[in-house]
């Protein structure tokens, strides 16, 4: 007879062992790369490379993905995903310190890949133009400004490749651990924050309430349904309400929120008094709300591409975060001036 | 505050002032001038102190300088009580330290130490003079400590010498054990009594528990054992004369040892009730007084001579003490017998220890009387000054040591008509014996030195010489007293009448006149004594010799000291080695052990941990790396509870 | 959590992990620090794909803030290898280890086995094609 607790952990096991698998091969793969003092087997390090894709492509293909992705979305986060980590790879195995430059610039296109997929245009154009642009253009002056001609011995000889493939295989575990339980962490956490795909059911509770009312029964007894889990405060609708509508690009946050808690108030002051009136009234405001939002955040996320990002981003750069937005660039001019400073040659030096 | 309380607290100040001068500028700005301060300080005291002589005895004084321990129901005041027995001490105490800081002044010249000499010449003056002054145990009981301190410095002053430093060692470690039992004996009073002031504890003698009373009596005189080296405790003195000659007659003759004569003295509203303690007194001071006397029989360093004397005349002293067992009456000329002899007492044995550095000064610090002789024409003024020492100690009429010794051989005389007559004419003849037998021995030094072929040690370097004038004037000076101090104060009872105004006496006994027999006894015994050693010593010299094969055990048993040293050492010393030792290794592998272990631990922590410490950066972040992975893993086991 | 945030979070970590064991086992200063830069790319993606989880623009602006930091910390780091190198005419990071306890023995590396040298780049060669020009001479016998 085994105990929860310890069926419990079997199936952690479990779970973990599908994940580690993959990331033990792969990790294989990547301490054969790196570069060592006898020659290289490409061949065999691709082969298990390829294994792990594929242990992963496994992994995935049980799981399976979200419902409301559309393949499209899927079939591009794989391709730039892909890339991303294939070209990490490579930039750490490369032994020419150019290349090496030349794999991250590639790393850095494929993250702004993923970034344009996350609906983060701007901070894809804008990654694209400060890393691929200024920061690996100049990673290429330094190499050119420092580089001796040919392989140089500490490019051929990793330190410590198998300890660092051991120490990374348990960060990567830990943290791929860290990622997959975070979702079932402890209950008071679950939930806190709203999704848009919560408004159907949103709504559904919220008509069943309201038809309730009219028919005639308690305000303060049917207001007990509106809460999507039982006597959990931020289950209730209202607030899942604002909380969706406190994601809304800033003009039109104000205004929904307004609206949210007059409803709200409304709402809990009918129950007080059982006034079936009011309460109706508020019901119907929070319906109307929620038809909004649903419109607002559409049913897919290409609706979301759609929405004038810029702009939203520039008015939180540049609102709710003006400080912020100062103070880093009095870090730039500082780092400027320190940069400069450091490595200007002196005087004595250049003698 | 009147004259009285300002001379009261100038008479201890003074060398304390000149002490600390010293001891701060001496070295840096006084040199060779470090004994001005002191010497000055000393004079000062003098004279305040006869000031104190004067207006003391009527009235009894005390004078409160400040609280010194206000615990609870404890209150322990510094108190200054000016009575007779008070002012007479002080008297002593300044004039016979002040004549031996003038004596030093020429004595010490020249020693590296000269600064450091006064200043504890100083201090010692200081304590001894607070500790007469004090009004009540608890105080006697510090400054009783501070002059064991300063007695040890002094002793110890030649700390370079390992004999010199072992004999400072060895007196304060046998005062320690009298000082416990004073210690404990104040305990005993403060639980007795409730308070200990001198006026407190003795109002209440009459109710308090005889066996408690006794207790306390013998506890304190432990301490008094231990102080005046009475036997068992009377193997320091003779040891501390390593010291300098001068500091040998100050405190080693004149005035520390006799603290336990004066506080068994000032203590003696409780030894009157206790006969017991009394009748221990006596007893111990008779035994000692004839014990001391057959050891300097045979000994050839003079200063161990005169010092085996010191603990003789001081057993006298505790015979006269411990007379008035059973007679109260008697107590008063018993007490003032016995002060009267502390008196004199200083004078002569000061004078003779002076007289002895004297010559050992001229003899290139040989005191041994077998590598000198026939000093008298060499040193004529030690000579004469010497003898007069001598007569006085053999009780000589008219010297003093006669009047004093012979007013104890009285009261000794009138205890054995008492309660106890079989002990006290034990102790009687016991005392005429040792009368007869110091008269003898201090011919023998006096002979051996001065008489006979002139010998003069090569350590002198050929330059042995008179001593100067300011060594002198102060020996001359202590003459004077030695001659003159009996006669003047004995027959005339001035002395008597003077120290019976003490309030320490409960009752008044009647006018004592002199007791003839007694006083032909004493001088026909100090004539025998004295004509004995001359037949030996003078003229027929080989005498001795043949004397010492036809006796070779007695000899033995005198010169070895009785093997009282080696019997301590196997009872005593020998077991406390071991305890020691035992602790010493404990302390060395079990304690040191664990306190190394302790400096150890995190010694080898961390040079488990600095192999890693290289200096290269990557292996500190793979180090980082693996503690972000458990620290993860960690974070999230939490989490989930 | 979804599924697409789930495997937003997975590509992130992995590249952070990547970046990790780049910056623990290669000897090139430069290379160090970019590994350093691919680890703060892993991290963006995070900050991104949580922003987008949580429809705020928080996320994002937090990542702008960071790709701030990192040109600085760029800048700066090349600096400093810039002054590095100057001092010991080299890249290794091995030679920086003095900060070691002065107890503990220096890190030699062992140096790997000389390559054979790579052969010589093929550059392309055209084929000859067409006539061979004529020869001077000829020519300037036909003047003559």
């Amino acid at each position: 007879m085994l105990s929860p607790l310890l069926a419990s952990w079997l199936t952690s096991l479990r779970d973990v062992g599908l994940v580690l698998l993959p990331l033990a091969v792969g990790m294989t793969a990547l301490w054969l790369l790196l570069p060592q003092a006898r020659p290289r087997q490409v061949l065999i390090s691709a082969f298990i490379a390829g294994t792990a894709a594929l242990l992963v492509g496994g992994l995935v293909l049980l799981r399976g993905t979200g419902p409301d992705v559309p393949l499209l979305f899927d079939v591009l986060f794989w391709v730039f995903a892909l890339l991303a980590v294939a070209s990490g790879v490579a930039m750490i195995v490369q032994r020419n310190p150019v290349y090496s430059a030349l794999w991250f610039a590639q790393v850095v296109l494929s993250t702004c890949g993923l970034f344009l997929l996350q609906a983060a245009w701007f901070l894809a154009a804008a990654t694209v133009i400060v890393y691929a642009g200024a920061i690996v253009v100049t990673f290429l002056f330094v190499i050119m400004l420092a580089q001796q001609t040919g392989l140089a011995p500490y490019d051929r000889q990793a330190r410590e490749p198998l300890l660092a493939c051991i120490a990374g295989f348990a960060l990567l575990a830990a943290l791929q651990y860290a990622v997959s339980t975070a979702g079932k962490t402890s209950p008071d956490t679950v939930q806190v924050f709203a999704q848009p795909r919560q408004l159907p059911k949103v709504q559904q509770v919220l008509e069943e309430v309201r038809s309730r009312v009219k028919a005639g029964e308690s305000p303060d007894d049917t207001g007990k349904l509106l809460y999507l889990q039982a006597a959990q405060p931020e289950s209730f609708v209202g607030n899942i309400l604002f909380q969706l509508a406190e994601t809304l690009p800033p003009k039109e946050r104000k205004q929904e929120r307004d609206v949210c808690e007059a409803a709200n108030a409304k709402i809990s002051r009918a129950r007080l008094t059982e006034n079936a009136e009011m309460m109706v009234e508020g019901l119907d405001q929070l319906l109307a709300l929620s038809q909004r939002l649903e419109l607002r955040f559409g049913k897919s996320p290409l609706s979301r591409l759609r929405e004038p990002h810029v702009a939203s981003l520039g008015q939180s750069l540049y609102g709710d975060y003006l400080w912020a937005v100062e103070i880093a660039g009095t870090l730039l001019l500082v780092a400027t001036v320190g940069a400069i400073v450091i490595a200007l040659r002196r005087q004595e030096e250049a003698a | 505050m009147s004259d009285l309380d300002v001379a009261l607290r100038i008479v201890p100040a003074l060398p304390l002032v000149g002490s600390i001068l010293t001891a701060f500028l001496g070295n840096r700005l006084l040199g060779s001038k470090s004994h001005l301060p002191v010497v000055v300080g000393l004079a000062g005291a003098v004279l305040f102190s006869f000031m104190v002589l004067v207006e003391a005895p009527g009235s009894g004084r005390i004078s409160t300088s400040y609280d010194f321990v206000d615990l609870g129901n404890l209150h322990i005041n510094v108190v200054l009580r000016a009575d007779a027995l008070t002012a007479m001490m002080l008297v002593t105490v300044n004039l016979v330290g002040f004549l031996v800081a003038v004596y030093s002044r020429g004595y010490m010249a020249g020693d590296p130490g000269y600064a450091r000499y006064f200043a504890e010449l100083g201090l010692f003056v200081f304590s001894m003079s607070m500790l007469v002054l004090s009004s009540n145990f608890l105080l006697l009981y510090v400054f009783w400590e501070a002059v064991g301190l300063c007695s040890y410095l002094l002793i110890g002053f030649w700390y370079e010498r390992p004999s010199a430093a072992a004999a400072a060692r060895k007196a304060f470690l046998v005062n320690r054990i009298g000082d416990a039992g004073f210690l404990l004996g104040l305990m005993l009073m403060w639980t007795t009594f409730g308070t200990l002031d001198y006026d407190g504890v003795f109002r209440q003698v009459e109710q308090a528990d005889p066996a408690t009373l006794t207790a306390i009596c013998l506890l304190l005189f432990t301490g008094a054992i231990g102080k005046s080296a009475q036997f068992p405790l009377h193997v320091w003195l003779p040891d501390a004369m390593e010291g300098p000659s001068p500091v040998s007659a100050l405190i080693h003759a004149a005035t520390m040892v006799t603290a336990g004569v004066y506080l068994v003295a000032r203590s003696t509203p409780l030894f009157v009730a206790s006969p017991t303690a009394q009748l221990i007194v006596a007893g111990i001071g008779g035994f000692t007084a004839l014990l001391a006397a057959l050891m300097a029989l045979t000994q050839f360093d003079l200063k161990r001579v005169l010092a085996y004397s010191t603990v003789s005349q001081l057993g006298l002293m505790f015979l006269a003490l411990g007379a008035a067992a059973g007679q109260p009456k008697l107590a008063e000329f018993a007490v003032v017998a016995a002060v009267f002899h502390l008196f004199t007492h200083a004078f002569f044995k000061a004078l003779l220890f002076l007289a002895a550095g004297s010559v050992m000064h001229a003899m290139g610090d040989v005191i041994d009387m077998r590598r000198f002789g026939g000093l008298r024409r060499l040193l004529p003024w030690t000579h004469a000054l010497f003898l007069v020492g001598a007569l006085a100690l053999a009780g000589v009429v008219p010297l003093a040591g006669f009047w004093s010794k012979d007013e104890i051989l009285a009261a000794v005389h009138e205890a054995s008509h008492g309660p106890y007559p079989g002990f006290f004419t034990v102790c009687y003849y016991t005392a005429v014996l040792t009368t007869f037998l110091t008269a003898f021995y201090t011919f023998r030094a006096y002979f051996l030195t001065f008489w006979g072929e002139e010998r003069v040690p090569e350590e002198a370097h050929g330059h042995a010489h008179e001593s100067g004038w300011v060594m002198l004037v102060p020996m001359a000076l202590l003459a004077v007293g030695a001659a003159l101090a009996g006669i003047l104060f004995g027959p005339t009872h001035l002395f008597a009448e003077y120290l019976g105004k003490t309030p320490i006496f409960a009752t008044h006994g009647e006018e004592h006149g002199l007791n003839w027999t007694v006083m032909m006894t004493s001088t026909l015994a100090a004539g025998v004594g004295i004509g004995l050693a001359a037949w030996l010593y003078v003229l027929s010299p080989s005498l001795p010799e043949r004397l010492r094969r036809s006796l070779p055990g007695l000899y033995e048993l005198s010169s070895n000291r009785f093997y009282l040293d080696e019997l301590y050492g196997v009872l005593f010393v020998g077991p406390a080695t071991m305890l020691s030792n035992f602790c010493r290794l404990f302390d060395q592998y079990i304690v040191d052990g664990v306190v190394d272990l302790v400096g150890w631990v995190p010694g080898a922590v961390g040079r488990v941990f600095q192999t890693p410490q290289n200096g290269l950066v990557q292996y500190y972040a793979l180090a980082t790396t693996i503690g972000l992975a458990i620290f993860l893993v960690f974070v999230v086991l939490t989490l989930r509870g | 959590m979804t599924p697409i945030l789930h495997n937003y979070l997975v590509v992130g970590s992995v590249l952070f992990v990547l970046g990790a064991i780049g910056f623990l086992t290669r000897r090139n200063l430069i290379i160090v620090v970019l590994c350093v830069e691919m680890m703060l790319q892993g991290v963006a993606l995070n900050l991104v794909a949580f922003g987008a989880y949580h429809r705020s623009f928080s996320g994002q602006v937090f990542t702008i803030m960071m790709l701030t930091v990192a040109a600085c910390e760029a800048a700066l780091a090349l600096a400093l290898v810039l002054a590095l190198y100057r001092r010991q005419r080299t890249l290794d990071v091995s030679v920086w280890q003095t900060l070691r306890e002065p107890e503990v023995e220096p890190e030699v590396e062992e140096t790997p086995p000389e390559e054979p040298p790579p052969p010589p780049p093929e550059f392309p060669r055209l084929t000859p094609a067409g006539l061979e020009p004529k020869s001077n001479q000829a020519e300037e016998a036909a003047h003559v």
